[in-house]
């Protein structure tokens, strides 16, 4: 990505460029929901309903950030990384949240040793991504907000509110420049050792609930990203499905399609080491042992959904 | 409220659709949910936003089911507020919008229409007016919402003013009419249903779960004779349901005279009848396949349904096939009273053996003499020959206590006893003023906490002796390279702590013993046991848990009363750091005033615990329906309860 002329005076943009300009892809922006889930179909492999792309679209242009919500493995940050870089053109940023994140890891901070010599200035500030997206105006995806303090979570809905990062250090204020500055954020109230998100913070967002989707969308989901060379039959597939169905009904640790698509994929690859054209029963079984066995106390569980569907 | 009068005249779907999400917050709000304005103004925003890219103008936005969607992303908060704003949607957008008030009054009104009166009117002759079935539904509503009232000159409709004050009252009270009529249903059928029945077939659309299992067999009898026989039918199987779920019924044979009318008893119903009246197992053997029900039950219920079985005497031979086929042992018929049959000897022989363990366990001499004096008069009765081992088995075991052996003797009848029934024996002789039968008993002990460690291991545990977490990277590559060991578990690291919670109230007693055998014996990273019934004990584990300190206070107090979940839980997680929660209990909460126990178990999850809750087939399920972050696994076996422990604790 390239600096235009009208920035190159900026110290920090110029070295926002410089940092991040080499990542950032650049594309032609997409913001017609129809058109957006036809691109993530082809080009990201994602089938995203298209009441989701239009609700997020919506939601952009309302001003406001989009919450994914749901179960690990139903591919919440892949579609948000998407959405959000074919809305604003360019690669989206992801923050992946902990407990210990602050302001200074998302906007930016001092380089100790510069600031020695160069005192508090733009020379010694480093941009971190928040910053680098108000800057490049590209998207932001906030991931696993749940596990990020609170602290955290209200500067971030300050910035998405005004549209403005303010660093005092530097007295400076940076503004949204366009529409593509924008938020999605993802989490999974199920899972452990999640924070709640405060009322005020749910007030302000958008959202959208992620679910296991039904088996025949699941089958075309792994028949989408299905990329061994060996063929999986669509039987096979259908039983795949089931075992994995039976798991979320049963098991702590509820497969979602990325664990199925991951399963397809080490059968086939597991079939084409053994010189096979065909992914078989065999293949499936030992695959699942790898993808699916997550707890040793639910291995049990795992071992009695292959038997019920495949037999032996 | 945020609508100019000209937007509305120049959009008038516009303005029906801000119309409409005012409406849905508005009801949103009444439910408790806390939508702000700056959330209105979101909704309509996003609403009019996503009508414009979907191509949609807001009235076919209107007419699809997606402004519930929208609507959701924006107001719903926490899981399970998706319903409640799609409900208020539907309400919002079905009918053009009319205040309850209206409503209210519009159903009123119809309802006169239907009897014939106005505002004011007299009731004349209410026999002639119900015995049609619209005129009877009618009268029924308008009753229970009082708009007709009881005077001294007899029944009269109330003035328009009265009825809309009524209306309002009951609104304010219980949001819409629907909700008013359900709820003053419920508070007649609380009070014998006269007029509740009258409503027959809507009825069945009516939520009700709050109206007692006695109520609801009520009004089904009450519909059967009005000739509501689908109406009857449904509420006499909400009945059967929550019979089988283990509800208490008062009258279990009026229960089962209406049940069995409807072809109703299954095998669920029959064994929750028979776990409270032991005496109807009679009437059942008509009805359903004994042999399948007695296994299900406790011992102690299945000697008195042995007993009641052969009672009947026509039963008797049944019995003596269920004693063919194993589906009961010689010593489930301790109670049987019954001379000159194999029957008569088998009970005896229960007897003997009944002596036996007092002998052993009490360590009183009396109870020895009186088992040889059994087993002698056996040998020589009618029935021996048919029980020639058991009665061979007998005089082995008297033989083994006259010449002092009690080690073998307590040995041999425990091998003999239920599991539940041999951990009594065992427990109540390991407390022996005999030093010798104490030692032996809690050797023994010591073996049957061994035997449930290993019953119910799986093969796949055999084989994989190693434990700990799998290895994926690894795994992975010896699996390209296909080679020999492809399990590769990484060193085992420090295990959860787990905080085991056991309901030892009356309704769980079967299941008691077998899960405190089964923490004791292989829960080595149990940190915390918590008893409780409506009272609340709780052990904080140091160290091994010693098995006789369990037993101790477990049969310390009595396997009966009332059951306080909530306040369990809310022990068992009190300065604990977050980690596994087991909760053995049927979450039949009978301790009233106190926290709902679904409350206290969302909290422990919002807090970080992991709960898993065993339950038997009995459960209240009202208490686990939708709840989030919770595992629950049904258990209907001592067996199947020991493996569910397994899995958890090991």
């Amino acid at each position: 990505m390239e600096l235009t002329a009208a920035h190159d005076d900026d110290k920090l943009v110029k070295k926002v460029y410089e940092i991040y300009g080499s990542v950032i892809r650049e594309r032609k922006p997409i913001r017609n929901p129809r058109e957006m889930v036809k691109v993530l179909r082809e080009e990201y492999k994602l089938i995203v309903d298209e009441r989701v792309v239009s609700l997020v679209v919506a939601a952009f242009m309302a001003g406001r950030p989009v919450l994914f919500e749901g179960p690990p493995g139903t591919g919440k940050t892949e579609i948000g990384e998407a959405i959000l870089t074919l809305w604003a053109g360019k690669s989206a940023f992801i923050l992946p949240c902990s407990e210990n994140y602050d302001e200074y890891r998302v906007i930016g901070d001092f380089h100790p040793l510069m600031a020695l010599r160069y005192g508090f200035t733009e020379d010694s500030f480093i941009p971190r991504p928040l910053l680098a997206a108000i800057i490049l105006d590209a998207g932001v995806l906030v991931d696993e907000i749940r596990r990020s303090s609170e602290e955290f979570q209200n500067m971030l809905l300050d910035i998405i509110d005004k549209r403005r990062i303010v660093v005092p250090e530097l007295k400076r204020v940076f503004r949204a420049r366009g529409v593509g500055f924008q938020f999605i954020l993802t989490s999974n109230p199920e899972d452990i050792g999640q924070g709640e998100l405060s009322d005020a913070f749910l007030r302000r967002v958008v959202r959208i609930k992620f679910d296991y989707p039904p088996p025949d969308l699941e089958a075309e989901i792994v028949r989408i990203r299905y990329d061994a060379g060996a063929v999986l039959p669509d039987e096979l597939l259908g039983k795949m499905i089931e075992v994995v169905g039976i798991l979320r009904e049963k098991s702590a640790y509820k497969p979602g399609p990325a664990d199925t698509v991951l399963w397809a994929r080490i059968a086939g690859r597991l079939a084409e080491l053994r010189g096979s054209r065909r992914v078989e029963v065999r293949d499936l079984v030992e695959a699942a042992q790898i993808v699916l066995y997550k707890r040793v106390d639910e291995e049990d569980v795992v071992d009695d959904a292959l038997r019920r569907v495949f037999g032996g | 409220m945020m609508r100019s009068e000209g937007s509305s005249e120049a959009e008038p779907c516009l303005g029906r659709l801000i119309d409409v999400v005012e409406a849905v917050a508005v009801e949103l709000r009444r439910r408790g949910l806390h939508i702000s304005t700056s959330q209105l103004v979101d909704a309509v925003r996003v609403a009019v936003n996503y009508s414009a890219v979907r191509g949609l103008d807001p009235c076919r936005l209107l007419a699809s089911d997606e402004l519930g969607f929208v609507l959701s992303a924006v107001f719903a908060r926490r899981p399970g507020d998706e319903e409640l704003v799609a409900e208020a949607v539907k309400r919002y957008t079905r009918e053009r919008r009319q205040s309850p008030l209206q409503e209210f009054m519009r159903h009123v009104e119809s309802d006169l229409r239907v009897l014939n009166v106005t505002y004011g009117s007299r009731i004349r002759n209410v026999q002639r007016l119900v015995s049609d079935r619209a005129r009877a539904h009618a009268y029924a509503r308008l009753k229970l919402l009082g708009i007709i009232r009881r005077t001294r000159h007899g029944e009269r409709v109330v003035s328009r003013s009265e009825a809309v004050g009524i209306a309002r009252s009951l609104l304010t009270s219980y949001g819409s009419y629907r909700a008013a009529l359900e709820a003053m249903a419920i508070k007649d059928l609380e009070r014998g249903g006269r007029r509740a029945a009258l409503l027959g077939q809507e009825l069945t659309a009516m939520r009700l779960e709050k109206v007692n299992v006695d109520s609801l067999l009520a009004l089904a009898r009450s519909l059967l004779r009005q000739g509501e026989l689908s109406a009857a039918l449904e509420l006499a199987k909400r009945a059967a349901r929550r019979i089988a779920h283990g509800e208490r019924v008062r009258d279990v044979h009026l229960a089962l005279e209406l049940l069995r009318s409807l072809n109703l008893v299954d095998r669920d119903v029959a064994v929750a009848m028979i776990r409270q009246e032991p005496s109807i197992a009679v009437q059942l053997s008509e009805l359903v396949d004994m042999g399948r029900i007695i296994p299900r039950l406790a011992h102690d219920v299945r000697e008195h349904v042995v007993a009641q079985l052969v009672k009947s005497r026509k039963h008797a031979g049944f019995v003596l096939r269920l004693l063919a086929e194993g589906a009961i042992s010689v010593y489930d018929l301790k109670l049987v009273r019954q001379r000159d049959s194999v029957l008569a000897a088998a009970a005896e022989a229960a007897q003997a053996l009944d002596y036996i363990a007092r002998a052993l366990s009490e360590a009183n001499p009396a109870y020895l003499d009186m088992a040889a004096y059994t087993v002698a008069r056996l040998e020589r009765g009618a029935g021996a020959a048919e029980l020639a081992a058991e009665v061979r088995w007998l005089r082995t075991v008297v033989a083994m206590l006259e010449r002092g052996d009690v080690d073998g003797a307590l040995r041999a009848v425990v091998a003999r006893l239920q599991p539940a029934r041999a951990i009594e024996l065992l427990y109540a002789a390991s407390r022996s003023t005999d030093r010798r039968v104490r030692a032996a008993a809690q050797r023994l002990l010591a073996v049957v906490a061994s035997r449930l460690r290993r019953s119910g291991a799986g093969a796949r545990e055999r084989v994989w002796g190693r434990r700990g977490h799998l290895d994926l990277r690894k795994a992975l590559r010896l699996r390209f390279f296909l080679s020999g060991d492809y399990n590769i578990a990484v060193s085992r690291r420090g295990r959860e702590k787990v905080v085991l919670v056991l309901d030892k109230s009356g309704s769980m007693r079967p299941y008691a013993l077998a899960c405190v055998m089964a923490a004791a014996s292989f829960a080595e990273n149990v940190s915390r046991i918590v008893l409780f019934d409506s009272r609340v004990y709780v052990m904080n584990v140091r160290g091994r848990l010693r098995l006789q300190r369990l037993l101790d206070s477990l049969f310390a107090v009595s396997f009966e009363g009332y059951t306080d979940v909530a306040r369990a839980v809310a022990e068992a997680t009190r300065a604990h750091p977050p980690s596994k929660l087991v909760l053995i209990s049927d979450l039949r909460q009978t301790v009233a005033g106190g926290e709902d126990p679904r409350a206290a178990i969302e909290r422990a999850v919002r807090l970080g615990w992991r709960v898993y809750i065993l339950a038997p087939p009995t459960l209240d399920r009202r208490v686990i329906e939708g709840l989030r972050g919770v595992r629950v696994s049904l258990f209907s076996s001592e067996l199947e309860l020991t493996r569910s422990l397994r899995r958890l604790l090991q």
